[in-house]
C-alpha cells in the first residue's frame, strides 16, 4: 500500500513517515529540477515570442500596410507561425514539464537521467525553431496546427520518444498501490499525442482533397481538446487537492469523467467543416461527440466543485488555486461555447469565421495557459528552493492575463457571430456588386477584431511581469522558504 | 528510499529546512474519496445521452458518402436507401414552406420579413397586385430584375431589384413565389418549378432588367409547354 | 484498485475507435474517388492540377492565403454563397480530387475563391475576374482595385526593373501612386504568375453526375 494513505505510519529508525515523505519529495524535486526548469524557461520564451507575433498580427489587421513589404512577415505566414509556436513551443513544452514533475511525484520515482530529458527538450526547441523559420520562409503546409513541415515533426518525434520513454519508466516503476486520477490523464495524454501527430502526418499527405481537410479539422480540434485537455485536467486534478489538502470528492465521478472524456473527445473536430463539402454523417458524429462531451465536463466540474466546497476562500489567497480555478471554469465554458457554436444552424454561421479563433483561444489560453501558470506557481518554488518574490507581481500577472485573454476571446467570438450571420444572406439590393455586399460582413467583424488588439496591453504587462518574476526565481532571488508560500493575502491563523 | 534519505542526511542536513520549506509544509499527495455519483447528475447524463442520440438519429445522412446535406435523408424520396438507421419520418415541406427560407435569406433584407417593404424604396408584397396578380409578370420580375420607379397600390417606389435568375434555381424561385403568393393573407395559386423553368427558357435571351413600362401589358399565368410537362 | 492493463487498453481502444471510425472511414469513403468521365464528349472532370497551376497552389499555401480565403460553396439552402455568385452549385468532394485539403480554408475574411477562375459572361459585372492583369494589380496593391480591402499587399511577388528594349508582356499596368518611375516596369515574379494561373484555373462549376443516377446506370449494366 502507498505510504500516503496511512495516517500514523510507524517507521524504524526514529524518523516519522511524514519526515521520510518530505525527504523523498525533496529528492524527486531535485531530480526533476534541471529538466523541468529547462522546459519551463524555453516554454516561456515561446510564450513571449508568440505574444509578440500576435501583437504584430493585430497591428496588421489594424493597418494592412504595416510591414507589408516583407514576405516573411506577411499576415498569412505570421498567423500559422503564431499558432504553431503557441501550441508546440509554449503549451506542449510547459505541459510536458508539468506532466513529468507530477508523474514523478505521484509515482514516487526519481526522474531517470535528467540530462537526457534536457537533451530531448533542447531538440524539441530546435524543432520548433526550424519549423517557425520554415513557415515564415514559405514552407508551411497550410493545415491548422500542422504547418510545420514533416521533417520538423520527425525531429519532434525523436525528442518526444525520449520524454515518453521516461514517462513510461516512471509509471512502470511507480510505488505499488492506487493510481491517482492525474496519472490516468497524463499517461493518456502522453500516449495520445504521438498517435495524433504521427498518424495525421502519415495520413494527410496521402489523402486527397476533402478527406485531407477532414483529417486536418479533426487534428486541429483534438490537439487542443484531447492533448491539451487531458494534460490540463490532469494537472487541475493534482493541484486542487494538493493545495486544499482534501481528497478529490469522488473516485467514481473521476472515473466516469475520465472514461467518457477519452471515449467522446476523440470524435470531435469535423464539425469545423459545417457547410463544406463533407458527408453529413461525419459532421453529425462530431457534433454528437461534442454534445456528449458535456458528460465528462459536467462530471469533472461537479467533482472540482465538491472538492473545493468550503475552501473557495482560497481563491483569494492562493495564486495556484486562483489560476487553476480560472482554468477549470474556462474549460467548462469553452466546451459549452464550442457546443453552442457547433449546432448545425448556428455552426453554418460560426464556422469559417473568427468564432473558431475565439473558441481555440478559449482552450489554448483561458484554459490551458492558466492551468500551466497555476502549475508553475506551485512547482517552481519547490524546484528552486525559494518563494515567489512578490504577491503584487503575481496579482499583476493574473489580472493582466485574465483581462487580456478574456477580452480577446470575447471580441473574437462576437466578431465571429457578426461576420458569420452577415454572410448568411444577401443584404444589398444590387447584388451585381458582390464585393460591396461581402464588405458588409468585413465591416461587421472589423471593429471587434480591431478592438481585440487592446487586449495586448494587459496581456503584455502580465506576461512580462511573469517572465521577470520567473527570471528572479531562476536566479534564486525569491523570498526564503517558510511556512507559507507567497499568497495574495496571508491566511488567517487557524485557517488552512 | 532509505538509502536516499541517508544520502541527504549526510550532505545537506543544514540546508534541508531552509531549501525545502515548500516541501515541508505541503499536503500529502492527493487521493480520491469514494462518494457515489449524485442522482441528479445521473439524470443529467441520461438527458444529454438522449439528446445526443436523437441528434444522431436525425442527421446521420444514412452514413452515405454522397449525402452532404444532412436534411436530405429526412425528406424520404430517393435517399430512403440509407434510412434504415434513420430518424422519424418527416412530412415533406410544401413549396411555400420551403420558400420561407429562400425569402428570409434573399428577399427579406429589402421587402422585410413582414412583406411590407420600405416606403419610397422597396414596394410591399402584401396584397400587391404585382404579387397576387399575373404570375407571368411576377416571374419576369424575379428572374430578370426590375429597376426604376414603380407604382404599387398608388404609392411610388424607386430602387433596383436584382435579377435572381442567375443565382436561384427553378425550384427555389418557385418556392419563394409560392410563399409570397400565399403568405400575409395573400392567396394566389402555387407556382411549380416547371412553370419557372418554362419562363426561364422563354426569357433566356433577355439580359437587362425590366422597367415598369415593359411589364404594363403582361397578364395571365405562366404556361408550361406540353412537352415540358412531366 | 484499477488494474493498469485496463487503463492502457481503454486509452488505446478509445482512440483507435475514433481513428478508425472517423478518419480512416473518411479516407475510404471520400479519399478514393473516380473522376467523372463523359465518353461521348470526351469530357473528364476534374482535371488534374499540374505544371504552373500546381506551383501556384503551393504558392497559395506558402503565403497562407487559406487563412482568409476559403474554397467551397455552401448549399444554397444553408447560406447565401450561391446568391453571392461564388458558384452555381454547392461543391462536392469530387471537386477536390486533385486539390490539397488545406485550400478549403478556415476563415472567410476575404471572399470565397472556389470559382474565381470560372468563365464570366461577356456582360457580367464580375468580368474583371477573368483578367490576369486585374489579379496582378490586386496582389500588388489590393486597395487600388477594392476600396476598403483589408488584404495585405503582396509586393514581394513583383519586382521593379528597368525596361530594356521592349516592355515585358507581363508588366503590370499600374496607375496612381503605384506607377513605376519612367523607364521602369513592374513585372510579376514566377511565383506571382503561378499564383494567378492557379487562381484562374479555379472553376468548380462543371456539372457533376448525380450519384444516384450513376449508381442506377451502373446497376443494370452488371
Amino acid at each position: 500500500m502507498s505510504a500516503l494513505s496511512q495516517d500514523t505510519p510507524q517507521h524504524p529508525g526514529g524518523t516519522t513517515g511524514a519526515q521520510l515523505d518530505q525527504v523523498e519529495r525533496s529528492l524527486i524535486d531535485a531530480s526533476a529540477r534541471t529538466p523541468v526548469l529547462f522546459f519551463y524557461s524555453t516554454a516561456l520564451f515561446w510564450l513571449l515570442l508568440q505574444t509578440v507575433i500576435g501583437f504584430i498580427v493585430t497591428l496588421k489587421i489594424q493597418w494592412p500596410t504595416f510591414l507589408e513589404d516583407c514576405s516573411w512577415l506577411t499576415y498569412g505566414r505570421l498567423v500559422p507561425a503564431q499558432k504553431s509556436i503557441a501550441l508546440y513551443g509554449w503549451a506542449s513544452l510547459a505541459g510536458i514539464g508539468t506532466a513529468l514533475w507530477i508523474l514523478a511525484r505521484l509515482c514516487r520515482v526519481l526522474l531517470p537521467r535528467p540530462g537526457s530529458l534536457v537533451a530531448a527538450g533542447a531538440l524539441w526547441n530546435v524543432a520548433v525553431a526550424i519549423g517557425t523559420v520554415a513557415i515564415l520562409s514559405g514552407n508551411g503546409r497550410g493545415y491548422e496546427y500542422l504547418d510545420f513541415p514533416r521533417y520538423v515533426f520527425g525531429l519532434m518525434f525523436v525528442a518526444y520518444s525520449v520524454i515518453a520513454v521516461w514517462g513510461i519508466v516512471l509509471f512502470v516503476n511507480r510505488r505499488p498501490g492506487h493510481v491517482y486520477i492525474s496519472v490516468w490523464y497524463l499517461v493518456g495524454a502522453l500516449f495520445w499525442f504521438p498517435w495524433l501527430v504521427g498518424g495525421i502526418n502519415l495520413l494527410i499527405n496521402n489523402g486527397t482533397g476533402v478527406s485531407q481537410a477532414v483529417a486536418g479539422a479533426w487534428f486541429a480540434q483534438n490537439i487542443l481538446s484531447l492533448w491539451l485537455g487531458a494534460l490540463g485536467l490532469g494537472v487541475i486534478y493534482y493541484l486542487i487537492p494538493k493545495v486544499t489538502g482534501r481528497p478529490i470528492h469522488s473516485y467514481n465521478l473521476a472515473a466516469l469523467g475520465f472514461w467518457t472524456f477519452s471515449v467522446f473527445s476523440v470524435w470531435g473536430g469535423v464539425q469545423r467543416l459545417i457547410g463544406a463539402p463533407v458527408p453529413a454523417w461525419m459532421i453529425t458524429v462530431s457534433i454528437v461527440s461534442i454534445i456528449l462531451m458535456l458528460i465528462p465536463v459536467a462530471t469533472v466540474t461537479v467533482n472540482y466543485y465538491f472538492t473545493m466546497r468550503g475552501d473557495f476562500n482560497l481563491v483569494y489567497h492562493s495564486p495556484t488555486i486562483r489560476f487553476a480555478f480560472f482554468g477549470a471554469i474556462a474549460y467548462t465554458l469553452a466546451n459549452v461555447i464550442l457546443l453552442i457554436g457547433s449546432f448545425r444552424d448556428i455552426g453554418i454561421a460560426t464556422q469559417f469565421s473568427w468564432f473558431r479563433a475565439g473558441v481555440d483561444g478559449f482552450f489554448l489560453y483561458a484554459f490551458f495557459s492558466m492551468v500551466m501558470f497555476a502549475a508553475m506557481y506551485y512547482i517552481i518554488p519547490r524546484l528552486v528552493g525559494c518563494e515567489w518574490l512578490s504577491a503584487t507581481f503575481i496579482k499583476l500577472h493574473f489580472w493582466g492575463v485574465a483581462y487580456g485573454f478574456g477580452f480577446a476571446i470575447v471580441m473574437l467570438l462576437m466578431a465571429g457571430f457578426a461576420q458569420g450571420s452577415m454572410q448568411l444572406a444577401i443584404h444589398q439590393t444590387d447584388n451585381t456588386n458582390a464585393i460591396a455586399d461581402f464588405m458588409l460582413s468585413v465591416n461587421a467583424f472589423l471593429p471587434f477584431v480591431r478592438g481585440q488588439g487592446l487586449a495586448f496591453i494587459p496581456l503584455c504587462i502580465g506576461q512580462l511581469v511573469f517572465a521577470l518574476h520567473f527570471l528572479l526565481m531562476l536566479l534564486r532571488l525569491g523570498r526564503p522558504s517558510g511556512t507559507q508560500p507567497t499568497l495574495f493575502e496571508p491566511l488567517k491563523e487557524g485557517a488552512k | 528510499m532509505q538509502p536516499g534519505a541517508d544520502e541527504i542526511d549526510y550532505r545537506e542536513t543544514a540546508d534541508l529546512t531552509r531549501v525545502h520549506g515548500a516541501v515541508k509544509r505541503e499536503h500529502e499527495e492527493p487521493q480520491a474519496g469514494a462518494m457515489a455519483l449524485p442522482l441528479w447528475l445521473v439524470a443529467v447524463i441520461f438527458v444529454i445521452g438522449f439528446g445526443a442520440a436523437f441528434y444522431f438519429g436525425q442527421f446521420n445522412g444514412g452514413f452515405s458518402a454522397t449525402v452532404l446535406n444532412e436534411r436530405e435523408g429526412m425528406a424520404g424520396g430517393g435517399k430512403a436507401k440509407g434510412a434504415g438507421a434513420g430518424g422519424p419520418a418527416v412530412v415533406e415541406e410544401t413549396l411555400a414552406q420551403q420558400g420561407k427560407k429562400v425569402y428570409s435569406l434573399n428577399c427579406a433584407s429589402c421587402h422585410q420579413a413582414s412583406g411590407m417593404g420600405v416606403p419610397g424604396k422597396y414596394p410591399p408584397l402584401v396584397k400587391s397586385e404585382w404579387v397576387v396578380g399575373s404570375s407571368r409578370k411576377l416571374g419576369k420580375v424575379i428572374l430578370k430584375g426590375l429597376h426604376g420607379p414603380i407604382t404599387v397600390e398608388g404609392n411610388q417606389y424607386n430602387d433596383a431589384m436584382p435579377a435572381w435568375g442567375a443565382s436561384l434555381s427553378d425550384k427555389r424561385i418557385a418556392a419563394v413565389m409560392s410563399y409570397i403568393r400565399s403568405e400575409w393573407g395573400n392567396s394566389a395559386s402555387e407556382i411549380t418549378p416547371e412553370q419557372v423553368g418554362a419562363l426561364r427558357a422563354e426569357l433566356a435571351s433577355r439580359s437587362e432588367p425590366y422597367v415598369e413600362a415593359d411589364l404594363k401589358d403582361v397578364t395571365g399565368d405562366i404556361e408550361v409547354p406540353a412537352a415540358a410537362k412531366p | 484498485m484499477k488494474p493498469t492493463p485496463l487503463l492502457f487498453a481503454g486509452i488505446f481502444a478509445s482512440f483507435a475507435a475514433a481513428w478508425l471510425g472517423l478518419i480512416v472511414a473518411s479516407e475510404t469513403q471520400i479519399g478514393v474517388l473516380q473522376p467523372n468521365v463523359n465518353e461521348e464528349e470526351g469530357d473528364v472532370y476534374p482535371i488534374n492540377v499540374a505544371g504552373i497551376t500546381e506551383r501556384g497552389r503551393q504558392v497559395y499555401i506558402a503565403y497562407g492565403c487559406n487563412n482568409c480565403h476559403t474554397q467551397f460553396v455552401r448549399d444554397e439552402e444553408a447560406a447565401a454563397d450561391i446568391a453571392r455568385q461564388w458558384g452555381t452549385r454547392r461543391t462536392e468532394p469530387l471537386d477536390y480530387l486533385y486539390s490539397d485539403g488545406a485550400v478549403l480554408g478556415i476563415n472567410r475574411v476575404g471572399p470565397d475563391l472556389s470559382n474565381i477562375g470560372a468563365e464570366q459572361a461577356e456582360d457580367s459585372p464580375r468580368r474583371y475576374l477573368s483578367d490576369a492583369q486585374w489579379h496582378y494589380r490586386h496582389l500588388y496593391n489590393p486597395r487600388s482595385v477594392v476600396k476598403d480591402s483589408v488584404m495585405p499587399a503582396h509586393r514581394f511577388l513583383f519586382h521593379t526593373r528597368k525596361i530594356v528594349g521592349q516592355r515585358s508582356d507581363y508588366a503590370v499596368n499600374l496607375t496612381g501612386a503605384d506607377t513605376p518611375r519612367y523607364g521602369y516596369e513592374v513585372v510579376p515574379t514566377e511565383d506571382a504568375r503561378a499564383l494567378v494561373a492557379y487562381l484562374l484555373s479555379l472553376d468548380r462549376t462543371h456539372a457533376l453526375k448525380k450519384p444516384d443516377a450513376a449508381a442506377a446506370a451502373a446497376a443494370p449494366a452488371k
